[in-house]
């Protein structure tokens, strides 16, 4: 199999990531494809107009949409469930519209010339991004974050500072967006601004939902959808109608997605009770 | 001038209307959000298209032919995404509705060709002066459609048997059931029915912008979506309204700023709503309790 | 009508915990709370009665932060908390249960009582750089598996919260809020729907609570719970305090009869 395909795997891993860090904390927001395209317009105009190396440029426009993310955060607070996602598509669409007007970076006619991503840098960003989830989860702020999921009146009345956190999770999950955008950018060599429209944001969450929104649901299920669809030949100019299929029929036989929260704890319980100690 | 201005934007936004309303419909009455009704108008569109064209029949054969369409899809859209699909996931039916957005969309993109498809110059059927004003008739005839659509829309959801029966199952799903409402009946035929709708809206905007394409549902879709938000949720007179508010504002925007902008001028407008007027221009708004 | 006599300012004193004066909430037309002022002793325990309706849910809202009074103060331990967001309050160590019970259902019972330590427990960007493994955090998780023992629902630590019984729910709940080790608890209707034993066995973790200096106000329905560990009872109908006094006093005064009962000709 290609290494595009691997690529690709790669960096919906990241993206799905940046999702699935908001929806931890009970924020339905879809703006992932807003961040993604700032992300890799930023890197894209730092290492070709500007000659940065790759991974500083990566940094720097993460850190840059961070800001941004956390910005959009405090009237994104205020709403909740479907009104959220709605606002956040409607940023996506915004969003899209800017980049069209900004003739330096190209407008409708797109943006090129970047390079420098290979297999193992894209892998390297993937596994520090995987890092960095797994010690949300393993930490108070994760619990934290589940708590204000579940019911976050009560978090807010138990002591937890539930716009802080609120603001915290947009901002990392948009700093984690704009990385999958940058290197997305540089490894397509060519971004226009269509690439970061609506769609995106919901296969993104297709890949979510079908993983189960849960970390191993996310490794399990993007390389599965990534893949599928090019092993299959005839399939190719069928991906779309293969993702709209998938969602379906998910949707109808296994809603709560390949491995659900419940999945995972069984699971874990099972195991950690072979090794003799008590599960957290 | 401005006349003709306002004039235009009326007629763009009783697209926007069109398809919102369908949203309204299905969500007032349901509680559902079917987000693949812009695909179900593009459908309808194409449909009328191939009647039209193809098989050479008159219009309003063909609007007939694009809402039985449309309707057809409605309920292919009714078994997938709402039948068997279990209530303890409420977000489940919504995504379903975008899988087969997706397919369909795709599905006509593979078919036709990702291209809009022409209707050729034969449907004209001339203008109308009124003074310094021109409307085509065919912008005529689609405005009053859409009015008499949303005035009949109105007027069975308010007085007839129907109607009652739709407003008590979205008042209460359970008890509705004790009464012997059942809701699986109510919520095929709302979706059938506003899919036919949906279908002939989508063969008129078709013929008055010339084309029909494979992606105009999403990008339509969206956007009507946004205008019911605007308009208030559950109230299809604010469907209505606001979709021609939003017409109105786009045409004047790229009359009078500049064309580049205009997509992003219902999500800004969305986006102030959902700020300062969560419950919409036409709602009503409701209090937290713990 | 024995008891303090109601619209009289009352004295500051340093042993009152709480003290609210002139509380009132109004709710688009409907006036949910009508000037109230209450004392509360430090390191007692004080009920709040009064038929459905009566606003005393709507009291402990303003007292926990849920929303601010539309009209007076709020002062826990001499400092004003009036407007105050609810978690900066509960982090002063106000903390409390709900009428309708409120968990982190998907979440185990051991982590629903770990995620109620908020005093001095870092759970932002600083959580990061701690480990959930570290000397610290066993001891907090020890303090929480002896609330659990505290409220018997040791055994079931690893269960999530939204399986657990009823009875358990409530008790779960309890120790939630008592992990903050809050200086003022607010229990609401905790016994609500539990058999005798069980409230009798919540009376019991509250006089240890008390016994330990924590301040605990009760809203109830149940005279027995009342009866059996209240310094204090306050009376609510329709949005103002009617009375208050000993539980004794209160039960026998005519107003709260009929307030409870209905005027006899009716």
């Amino acid at each position: 199999m290609s290494p595009v395909i691997w690529a690709y795997v790669g960096i919906n891993l990241i993206l799905t990531l940046s999702l699935y860090l908001n929806f931890y904390c009970g924020q339905f927001s879809l703006g992932v494809a807003a961040f993604m395209g700032l992300g890799a317009y930023l890197s894209s105009v730092l290492t070709v107009t500007y000659g940065l190396n790759l991974n500083l440029a990566l940094l720097i426009s993460s850190a840059v949409t961070c800001v941004v993310g956390v910005l959009l955060a405090f009237p994104a607070l205020r709403l909740k469930g479907f009104y959220l996602a709605i606002a956040t598509i409607g940023l996506v669409e915004i969003f899209r519209v800017m980049f069209k007007n900004i003739p330096f970076i190209g407008g409708t006619a797109g943006f090129s010339g970047m390079v420098g991503t290979s297999l193992p840098l894209i892998y390297a960003w993937v596994i520090l991004t995987l890092a960095l989830v797994w010690k949300i989860e393993h930490s108070r702020l994760g619990w934290a974050m589940r708590a204000i999921h579940q019911d976050e009146t009560v978090a807010e009345m138990t002591g937890l500072n539930t716009t802080y956190l609120k603001v915290v999770s947009f901002g990392i999950g948009a700093a984690v967006a704009a990385i999958g955008g940058g290197l997305y950018a540089h490894y397509m060599f060519y971004i226009d601004p269509d690439a970061f429209g609506f769609h995106r944001s919901l296969i993104i969450l297709l890949f979510l939902v079908f993983g189960g929104q849960t970390m191993w649901g996310i490794l399990v299920g993007v390389p599965i959808l990534t893949i599928l669809p090019e092993c299959v030949p005839q399939l190719g100019g069928m991906r779309m109608v293969f993702y709209g299929a998938i969602l379906v029929l998910i949707m109808n036989l296994r809603p709560q997605g390949m491995v659900p929260e419940d999945l995972v704890r069984r699971v874990h319980g099972r195991y950690s009770h072979m090794r003799g100690t008590r599960s957290q | 001038m401005f006349l003709q201005q306002l004039l235009n934007g009326l007629l763009l936004g009783s697209m926007y209307s069109l398809v919102a309303i369908g949203y309204s419909l299905i969500f007032g009455i349901l509680n559902l959000l079917n987000l693949a009704h812009g695909e179900v108008f593009m459908i309808g569109g194409f449909v009328g298209l191939y009647v039209a064209v193809s098989l050479h029949q008159p219009i309003l054969v063909s609007v007939m032919a694009a809402a039985a369409g449309a309707g057809l899809c409605g309920l292919l859209l009714e078994i997938t995404c709402f039948r068997y699909i279990k209530k303890e996931y409420p977000m489940a039916p919504l995504l379903a509705t975008v899988g087969f957005a997706l397919i369909l969309s795709n599905l006509a993109s593979l078919v036709s060709g990702a291209e809009p498809r022409m209707f050729p110059m034969e449907i004209d059927l001339g203008y109308l002066q009124i003074g310094d004003l021109y409307i085509s008739n065919l912008q005529l005839s689609m405005f009053v459609f859409a009015v008499l659509l949303m005035v009949a829309i109105d007027l069975i959801v308010k007085k007839t048997e129907i109607g009652r029966f739709m407003r008590a199952a979205a008042e209460n799903v359970n008890l509705s059931r004790l009464v012997g409402i059942d809701i699986r009946q109510v919520t095929r035929i709302i979706l059938i029915l506003s899919s036919a709708l949906g279908g002939a809206a989508g063969i008129l905007v078709g013929m008055r912008m010339g084309k029909v394409s494979p992606f105009i549902g999403s990008t339509i879709g969206m956007k009507a979506l946004a205008v019911m938000v605007i308009g208030g949720l559950t109230e299809v007179r604010g469907s209505m309204f606001t979709g021609l508010i939003i017409g109105v504002i786009e045409v004047l925007v790229v009359a009078y700023l500049s064309s580049a902008y205009v997509d992003g001028v219902v999500w800004v407008l969305l986006i102030m709503i959902l700020l300062f007027r969560p419950s919409g221009l036409f709602g009503s708004t409701q209090v937290d309790k713990l | 009508m024995g008891g303090i006599p109601i619209c009289a300012e009352p004295a500051r004193s340093e042993n009152d915990m709480l003290i609210a004066e002139g509380v009132s909430k109004n709710f688009g037309g409907i006036k949910a709370l009508n000037g109230v002022w209450l004392r509360v002793l430090r390191g007692s325990v004080t009920g709040v009665i009064g038929p459905n309706g009566a606003g005393k849910t709507t009291f402990f809202n303003i007292v926990s932060g849920f929303y601010a009074p539309s009209e007076g103060r709020v002062l826990l331990d001499g400092r004003d908390i009036t407007g105050l967001r609810a978690h900066q309050i509960a982090r002063m160590g106000v903390s409390r249960t709900f009428q309708v019970i409120r968990l982190f259902p998907f979440m185990t019972v051991l982590e629903n009582v770990l995620v109620g330590q908020n005093r001095n427990v870092p759970h932002g960007l600083a959580s990061l750089f701690h480990s959930l493994g570290s000397g610290k955090e066993a001891k907090r998780k020890d303090s929480a598996m002896e609330l659990l023992d505290f409220v018997g629902l040791a055994d079931h630590c690893d269960a999530l919260a939204g399986e657990l019984s009823y009875g358990s729910q409530r008790r779960l709940e309890l120790a939630r809020a008592v992990a903050a080790d809050p200086a003022l608890l607010l229990l609401d209707e905790v016994t609500s729907g539990m058999t005798y034993q069980e409230s009798m066995d919540i009376v019991e973790r509250v006089r240890i609570l008390r016994n330990k200096g924590c301040t605990v106000l009760v809203i109830e329905h149940d005279m027995n719970f009342i009866r059996k560990i209240c310094d204090h009872v306050a009376v609510l109908n329709f949005g103002c305090k009617i009375m208050e006094g000993t539980p004794l006093q209160v039960q026998r005064d005519p107003e709260v009869v009929e307030a409870y009962l209905g005027k006899d000709d009716q």
